[in-house]
């Protein structure tokens, strides 16, 4: 899998220099019937990054992403204060630039750009662990039931539609007051024991149209194994939609995980959560207008990021697939 | 020489891609005449349906793009034509048929319905029992059985062949004047193939429209036309009657194309394919694009630098070719015809 | 057609008695309904002996779900555990607020996405299908709840500055709104900001769909047919392309259903609006089973009833489906 993973660098095509003449020596043939015609040798990552970097939208919403994700892991460095601390001379400010409370403070003087630091890294966390936690879950399920097909399949099958019938958030609502308890990493495993099925389906879909292939018949006769079929010839036909997939999942942890926070079934005190953040934000009132605001908004540009680059990665990785610039 | 129906002139179009500019239809020439039908010939992507859904308007606009030339119908330009009046001309004066009677019917609409409808944009006093009475007389015509019961069915539940039964009905249904048959077999099952030839002539006969039969078939242009229009990347190589371009074509595209056509007549050792791919239409070869396949360029600058013109080479006006080098095809051998092998 | 209804009725049933168990099994592995009454004071062991007698808690979880089941059809979903009130007399009170929100907010939904996204593939590329496209990416990224705190804050904040009171931001049955005409200003007063803001993701949604829906269909063979046969540019896109397109909304409106529930506990929560999913979310903190389960078996109800209709239109605008 790695090698098909790993980008080449295209080489330089040979160009022969033709002499101007009248005509070319007959060895030169087959050169000259070939130079309309040439084709450079590219392998298909080249294409899928030319693709991806062409979608200027794309490409600064990872950028953003980055940033984001770098603000979250150097947390402790980056937020001017703690998450708790205490600042009472400035209580319920504004967004002020004096001592650097851009995001303001609450009713405790907490610093609130330091609060909304804090939940980011736990939102994002848990956004991906849900996304690993999906993948993991729905690539494994989706390869077994479209491979071996059968009951597995069936079962599956029944299971996806079941899933996609119920009311999910309110499933959600249910199981983390039961087993959630507040805690990050319980609330990931809950969401992605939910979020899985979809990928399944995709990969299974995959799967099924590959399996009868004359590629995967090689490998049998060549005395591979099933598991070696699936890791090295099946799975990596499907690393696009998975790809793509995992990036709607991603922005849809972000939102629901926030919607659990926001009505006090998801993560709860002592860890930060954006969700969290809003709903205190709601009870302190709604005059000030910056508690709810700004975990909001970085809720709204994280998933609106996470969107566009899951756009971006579609045009890049389907190509037949066309889709309008936003 | 009667006037023709239809004479396209300097038409080039132009498509706009995310890869660059396609240019689809170059400089492409040619008239049809009354009672004729015309064979349009080449490769995928040669221009062959561009040039006419181009003057019908059908072609999507962006990303298509016509730069120049016109279409003269019975006299007048459908390319500068009103959108009134060219509605008027489709599917009255003009009628296709097209390639792929799986999609080309809407699926949630009946047969019956979606032929009476085209009786009905044309005539101003029809009313749906009358469409509906015309739509069966003409199921019967291209040979539907039971067109009574078949009026009220699905697109779904016709068989592909019985499909284009169905759309050469609605083509025929206001008697055009010119009939535009695009690949009108090729989606279809071989024994069906020689049908919907037959009603295909059926068709023609029926009408006397002047047609085009756009394919890349070169056996369904033997058995139906009677003169031919080679394409290849976006422009006419050459022009004459089916007998001459089977016997003596004068562009060594035709002759390629010739080699590699089984034939009963001669004695073939094997089939000569042409070489290479075709050109891509975003940056085609200089000069010449056959030049890079050309067996008969042998490197000559001229093709590589100079776009050859349609021209006649002293075979008579009716035969024309787009090749530098016509007049020495014709004298000399025509490549590798049958068991002819370079030595 | 019939035949096929019929099919999918029968279906229906078999994945509702399905998903009743799974909601039972899950509801009762999940936690001990009593643990909320054995952690407060005050409560005798005599009393939960007794809730658990009444409820079968001792028996294994077949068996209780036997009686649930029972309950559940010949008894409106039997008692809640503290108080022993009815269930589902409170739910019907709760669940026409919840219907008039629903039915108001995905009628805005359809009707604004239709035409959005049916404009947005005729020119498409435009400076609107630009705009709508940047909407619909909004709309998918911005969280329902905190939308409707954001306009919430916005109208507060202008009520406060200025005095005026555009729209009430919460409580439907706290004032009794009188009838006629002014019943419906008043409930259009309350439900405004609710609608709008159960409605925005819906519309994002939608208008996608029905904007790839219509592009393919335009771009399709038969409405090159249409055009080729000489019709009107109006009656290509309004009988060969409209109604094509149609037929893959109607699945994804009725798939969206879920989603829909979702938003609307969230919006009733932040407007506190005495709806289902006020209720939902009152039921869960009560850390009483029994409201939960009813709930969850009402709104899987919904879901199933919502799919059937789909199925159903689907039938009507495809042939296909409908001969098979």
């Amino acid at each position: 899998m790695t090698d098909v993973l790993r980008t080449q660098e295209d080489p330089k095509p040979v160009e022969p220099e033709r002499p101007g003449g009248e005509e070319l020596p007959d060895a030169d043939q087959a050169l000259a019937h070939e130079s309309g015609i040439a084709v450079k040798p590219r392998s298909q990552w080249y294409y899928v990054r030319t693709r991806f970097l062409r979608h200027r939208l794309a490409v600064a919403s990872l950028l953003v992403l980055v940033g984001l994700a770098l603000v979250a892991i150097f947390a402790k460095r980056v937020a001017p204060y703690d998450f708790d601390q205490l600042d009472l001379f400035n209580i319920a400010q504004p967004p002020t630039r004096t001592d650097t409370h851009w995001f303001g403070t609450d009713l405790l003087g907490r610093d609130y750009l330091s609060r909304v630091i804090f939940g980011l890294r736990t939102s994002l966390w848990v956004a991906l662990l849900v996304a690993g936690l999906t993948t993991a879950i729905g690539t494994t399920i989706g390869s077994i039931a479209g491979y071996y097909g059968g009951t597995v399949d069936n079962l599956l099958m029944r299971f996806t539609d079941l899933v996609l019938t119920l009311p999910t958030l309110a499933v959600l609502l249910t199981a983390s007051v039961f087993v959630g308890n507040g805690d990050p990493f319980r609330v990931g495993v809950i969401l992605a024991l939910l979020f899985w099925t979809g990928l399944a389906r995709i990969v299974r879909g995959v799967f099924l149209s590959l399996r009868e292939k004359e590629f995967v018949e090689a490998a049998k006769a060549a005395g591979a194994g099933d598991a070696r079929i699936i890791v090295r010839h099946l799975l990596p036909n499907a690393i696009g939609p998975i790809i793509v997939a995992m990036t709607l999942i991603l922005a849809a942890a972000i939102l629901v995980e926030a919607a659990l926070s926001f009505l006090g079934f998801g993560i709860q005190p002592p860890n930060p959560a954006l969700g969290k953040l809003i709903a205190d934000g709601q009870t302190q009132g709604l005059d000030s207008w910056w508690l709810v605001t700004f975990p909001g908004l970085v809720i709204v540009v994280i998933a609106l990021a996470v969107n566009f680059v899951g756009d971006g990665l579609r045009d890049a990785l389907d190509p037949t697939q066309r889709r309008i610039r936003a | 020489m009667p006037e023709p129906v239809l004479s396209i002139r300097d038409l080039t179009v132009e498509f706009s891609t995310e890869d660059g500019v396609v240019s689809a239809v170059t400089d492409v020439n040619y008239d049809v005449f009354p009672g004729e039908i015309l064979g349009v010939i080449g490769e995928s992507g040669a221009g062959k349906s561009v040039s006419v859904m181009t003057m019908l308007d059908l072609i999507p606009k962006p990303p298509g793009k016509v730069l120049s030339g016109e279409a003269i119908f019975k006299g007048r330009d459908l390319l500068t034509m009103s959108k009134r009046d060219l509605r008027d001309v489709r599917g009255g004066d003009i009628a296709m048929i097209f390639q792929d009677p799986m999609t080309s019917l809407n699926p949630v609409l009946t047969v019956g319905s979606q032929i009476a409808e085209a009786v009905l944009a044309h005539n101003r006093d029809a009313d749906d029992d009358s469409a509906r009475d015309r739509a069966i007389e003409l199921l019967r015509l291209v040979g539907v059985p039971n067109p009574e019961q078949r009026f009220d069915q699905y697109p779904h539940e016709f068989s592909g062949g019985m499909r284009q039964r169905g759309m050469i009905a609605m083509a025929i249904a206001n008697e055009p004047s010119m009939l535009i048959a695009d690949e009108p077999t090729t989606a279809l099952d071989v024994t069906i193939q020689a049908q919907i030839v037959e009603v295909l002539r059926t068709a023609q006969r029926e009408t006397h429209a002047a047609t085009i039969l756009i394919t890349h078939d070169l056996g369904l242009i033997a058995e139906l036309a009677d003169r031919v229009c080679v394409m290849y990347a976006g422009r006419v190589v050459e022009l004459s009657d089916v007998y001459t371009i089977f016997n003596s074509p004068r562009h060594p595209y035709t002759v390629g194309l010739m080699n590699s056509l089984p034939r009963v007549d001669v004695d073939q050792e094997m089939l000569q394919p042409i070489p290479g791919q075709p050109p891509s239409m975003i940056a085609p070869p200089p000069g010449c694009a056959f030049h890079p396949r050309c067996l008969h360029s042998r490197g000559r600058v001229v093709c590589r630098t100079d776009v050859p013109p349609l021209r006649t080479f002293g075979e008579g006006a009716d035969h024309l070719s787009a090749c530098h080098f016509a007049e020495e095809l014709a004298e000399a051998h025509v490549v590798g015809i049958g068991a002819e092998q370079p030595a | 057609m019939l035949t096929y209804i019929i099919r999918r009725l029968l279906y229906s049933v078999v994945v509702l008695l399905v998903a009743s168990f799974l909601i039972f099994t899950f509801v009762t592995v999940s936690g001990d309904p009593l643990s909320f009454l054995k952690m407060s004071p005050g409560v005798s062991q005599e009393t939960i002996a007794n809730i658990t007698e009444r409820k079968h808690l001792d028996d294994p979880i077949i068996v209780r779900y036997g009686y649930w089941l029972r309950d559940a059809v010949t008894d409106q979903f039997g008692t809640t555990i503290i108080g022993e009130r009815k269930i589902m007399p409170d739910i019907q009170r709760v669940m026409g607020h919840t219907l008039q929100l629903i039915i108001a907010a995905e009628l805005l939904a359809i009707t604004l996405a239709i035409s959005i996204g049916v404009y947005s593939a005729l020119r498409q590329y435009s400076v609107f299908d630009y705009l709508a496209t940047t909407f619909s990416f909004l709309g998918l990224a911005t969280p329902v709840f905190w939308l409707a705190l954001m306009l919430q804050v916005l109208f507060v904040n202008v009520y406060l500055w200025w005095d005026i009171r555009i729209f009430y931001t919460a409580n439907l049955s706290g004032v009794d709104p009188g009838g006629g005409i002014d019943f419906v200003l008043d409930r259009a007063q309350h439900l405004a900001l609710p609608v709008i803001v159960l409605s925005i993701a819906n519309i994002a949604t939608y208008s996608r769909y029905m904007r790839g829906a219509m592009l393919e269909v335009i771009n399709s063979d038969y409405v090159r047919t249409a055009r080729a046969k000489g019709l009107k540019e109006r009656r290509v896109i309004m009988r060969h392309a409209f109604r094509n397109a149609l037929i893959p909304l109607t699945t994804v409106v009725a798939l969206n259903f879920g989603a829909l529930i979702g938003g609307v506990v969230v919006t009733e929560t932040v407007f506190a609006l005495d709806g289902m999913g006020f209720y939902f979310i009152n039921a869960l903190n009560s850390g009483d089973p029994y409201p939960v389960m009813a709930w969850l078996m009402i709104v899987s109800t919904g879901v199933i009833v919502f799919n059937l209709l789909a199925d159903i239109t689907y039938g009507i605008l495809d042939p296909r489906v409908r001969h098979d």
